[in-house]
């Protein structure tokens, strides 16, 4: 039936478009974090809304499968996933947007954390990066190795514990900085709704609801 | 849960050619089962065997064993009336007889020998109302049934195979020549008499199998490709070939 085949790719191209929207938030959030940049961090804002109404576009359209189309079995599980997969997209950006308003109020992150922080937005990229591949490419095998890749995460975080005590110790900065912490939580988060996808996708080429956590 | 039908090593030629190929399966009591696959795959014919209609045709020959009630149909020392009572059919296109509704619906108690009118005038009733047409027919009963609407005309006939009591209703494509609302109708029927009966029902339509029934099988040029419950068919299909079938990529 190639005009389901067609509607199932325009679909699920539209979920990659919106992951591609969500990444650049996240790109603008770092070197947001590391400048401070006010404007910046304003826009960042502004884009949330644009991938909102992302989220809404993919609901209609799904809508539409179903009700136009009756899809069954992998087909049915295509929309549903896709369903579920905006809406984590939609938390991760808004991780984005938390990190621009922390920004806004507090100014960029503690220079002594800086690297570290840096590391962290890069390996949650990186980490987005496999995931959306693997959606791409309908990859199993891909999803299941992916929540290693949050690990690499917490355990940076651990780290950022370990600096802040450390420099609170040696009294090299007030305790304004604690609120750094919150920060990077977002990124922590956002890694979480990032494995949501990885079981989504799962879900959508298994029939198996798996759970990372 | 108990079987009405099972099926050993079923096949079935046409002459020379092969039209079943070494079927083997069981059909739940109570529930109702779905066949689905593309034209000529052979699930008339599969149906036409569980009350031996294939019999009337000329040069069809059968072997293996359609167990009803531990007793093989095939077997030569069963009573093929018998049999078709306990064995219901209904076909694709409404086939009324040219008479009356009540005579149509009393035509077969009539032919069991039942000619006490007022057990007629029971058996006709109770019948139209397990068929859902009781309550638009009940005054014109004498009226011809070729007046009924399509829709009509098949509920008509499905309480014509009621009133042989039967085990087992089978169902040949009963709504490819009804509109929606008449076909909606027939498929809520079907799951108030599966309470009652096993049903059978041969459907080209995906979305009504999903609907209608319990199990569903899957016929693919005279071989049962797939059987399962309804939902696993529909979610998750084991063979490649099923799930082409199901999402309509087939071919
Ligand atoms: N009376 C018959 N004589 C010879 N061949 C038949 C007869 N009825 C059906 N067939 C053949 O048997 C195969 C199965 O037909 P049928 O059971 O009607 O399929 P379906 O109901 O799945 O469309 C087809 O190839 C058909 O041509
Ligand atoms: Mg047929």
């Amino acid at each position: 039936m190639v005009k389901l085949d067609e509607t199932l790719s325009l679909f699920q191209d539209l979920i990659q478009e919106m992951a591609r929207k969500v990444r650049s938030m996240h790109c603008l959030a770092m070197q947001i974090m590391e400048s401070g940049d006010k404007e910046k961090a304003l826009q960042l804002i502004q884009l949330d809304e644009f991938v909102n109404r992302y989220e809404e576009e993919i609901n209609d359209r799904a809508q539409d499968v179903l009700a136009l189309l009756s899809p069954v079995a992998t087909d049915l599980r295509i929309v549903i996933a896709g369903i579920k997969t905006a809406s984590d997209l939609e938390r991760i950006a808004d991780y984005a947007k938390n990190i621009a308003r922390y920004v806004i109020k507090n100014g960029p992150v503690a220079p002594c954390i800086r690297p570290i922080a840096q590391q962290i937005g890069e390996s949650f990229l990186a980490m987005f990066d496999h995931t959306i591949e693997a959606y791409q490419a309908r990859d199993v095998k891909k999803a299941f190795q992916i929540p290693e890749e949050d690990e690499v995460i917490n355990r940076l975080l651990e780290e950022v514990h370990a600096i802040l005590k450390e420099a609170l110790k040696n009294q090299k900065i007030d305790d304004s900085i604690i609120p750094t912490v919150g920060l990077l939580r977002n990124l922590e988060r956002a890694g979480d709704h990032t494995k949501n996808i990885c079981e989504h996708l799962i879900y959508q080429e298994k029939g198996q609801h798996i759970d990372f956590d | 849960m108990e079987n009405c039908f099972e099926i050993e090593n079923l096949n079935l030629y046409y002459g020379e050619k092969q039209a079943l190929k070494n079927l083997n399966l069981s059909i739940r009591k109570n529930c109702v089962t779905a066949l689905i696959g593309p034209s000529g795959c052979g699930k008339s014919t599969f149906l036409r065997c569980l009350n031996r209609m294939n019999d009337l045709i000329e040069g069809c020959r059968i072997e293996g064993k359609i167990m009803i009630q531990g007793v093989d149909i095939y077997d030569p020392k069963t009573n093929v009336v018998d049999l078709r009572t306990k064995v219901g059919m209904v076909f694709q296109r409404p086939n009324p007889f040219p008479m009356s509704i009540f005579e149509n619906v009393a035509y077969g108690p009539r032919c069991q020998g039942i000619k006490d009118r007022r057990i007629l005038k029971e058996i006709v009733e109770n019948s139209l109302k397990q068929a859902a047409l009781y309550e638009e027919v009940h005054d014109r009963l004498h009226e011809s049934a070729m007046g009924l609407s399509g829709g009509q005309q098949q509920r008509l006939c499905i309480a014509r195979a009621i009133a042989m009591e039967p085990e087992v209703i089978l169902m040949d494509e009963p709504t490819s020549a009804l509109d929606p609302i008449a076909t909606s109708k027939i498929e809520e029927l079907i799951e108030e008499l599966k309470k009652s009966y096993s049903i059978i029902i041969v459907t080209h339509s995906m979305q009504q199998a999903s609907r209608v029934s319990d199990d569903t099988a899957f016929f693919l040029l005279g071989e049962i490709v797939e059987m399962d419950t309804t939902r696993m068919i529909f979610n998750q299909p084991k063979d490649k070939r099923t799930e082409d079938y199901i999402t309509g990529r087939f071919g």
